[in-house]
């Protein structure tokens, strides 16, 4: 005679759910960042062209531009006149009106990544679309074109 | 009439116990709400990277971090997601990151500290360029997430 077995109804157990899902919150949670991001280019067709004159990689000759921007800590100079970095898109918009294709954008030693990135940003968003970057060699700052970054 | 309606009512079944809901359940969902957050909203970093405070223009924001991510510290320390190579390194590193085929230019995302001198930021970029890499500057949007016009 067969005996029924009484059906016994298994309880669910959440704990070893809840205990990955607290891992996985809290490896998220330390290893992410969330940060509005964004990109610049810096070389590629029709972008900014970086160029490291005075490293052992890059030509030592640099091709004219229209316009040579010397950038400085918080300040880039144009030609003769001096702006503040955030101040630096009107005058580019201004470049570009006035018919400059091409800027030399040279990187003083006092100017620091957020500076050239600013700069960057300005002419990029001004439609300048040939943007050359160099960094003056250590022993020649200062010399280069008449412009001396400082 | 009363006596009929009452013999209905008895044949009604007893109301049932609904079982009680587990009082981890609110704890839980706002549990998977942070997840669900952190996977949607967040961007793996290395550990390096994330002590990297990248340069702050009005730049269109909304990018993740990505790769291959070349991060310069301010003392112009390299590391290549992740993980550190000198700087004599940086032109086979970049060459290694193309394509099999060649067909495609590799794109190198830079991360750099934004108190990194700008000529070291310079040499850098024409070292990754002249190895063949086309690069991209990442920054950090100033407004915060919006992007300015």
């Amino acid at each position: 005679m067969r005996r029924v077995r009484a059906r016994t109804r298994r309880r669910f157990v959440l704990t070893p759910l809840v205990d990955v899902i607290f891992l996985l919150v809290i490896f998220f949670a330390l290893s992410s960042r969330i940060a509005p991001f964004g990109l610049i280019p810096v070389s590629g067709q029709g972008r900014a062209v970086a160029g490291a004159e005075g490293s052992e990689t890059a030509s030592r000759t640099v091709a004219p531009a229209d316009e040579t921007l010397v950038v400085l800590r918080g300040r880039a100079r144009l030609g003769a006149q001096v702006y503040a970095l955030d101040a630096l898109r009107p005058a580019a918009v201004r470049l570009r009106e006035g018919g400059a294709r091409s800027v030399l954008l040279l990187t003083a030693r006092s100017a620091r990544t957020e500076d050239v990135a600013k700069a960057l940003d300005a002419l990029r968003r001004a439609g300048v679309a040939n943007v050359r970057l160099i960094s003056a060699p250590a022993d020649t700052a200062g010399t280069r074109g008449g412009a001396g970054p400082r | 009439m009363i006596a009929r309606r009452f013999a209905a009512r008895k044949k009604l079944r007893p109301a049932r116990r609904r079982p009680r809901t587990d009082p981890a359940m609110p704890t839980i969902n706002i549990v998977f709400l942070l997840l669900l957050f952190f996977l949607l909203a967040g961007t793996l970093t290395a550990p390096g990277e994330s002590e990297i405070d990248p340069a702050r223009v009005g730049a269109d924001a909304g990018e993740r971090l990505p790769r291959p991510l070349l991060a310069i510290t301010e003392d112009g320390t390299l590391s290549l997601d992740g993980r550190r190579i000198a700087r004599a390194e940086l032109a086979k590193a970049v060459a290694d990151l193309a394509a099999p085929d060649g067909d495609e230019t590799p794109v190198l995302y830079v991360l750099a500290a934004r108190d990194l001198s700008g000529s070291v930021l310079v040499q850098i970029l024409g070292e990754a360029s002249a190895a063949g890499a086309a690069t991209s500057l990442v920054v950090l949007n100033a407004d915060g997430g919006q992007a300015s016009p």
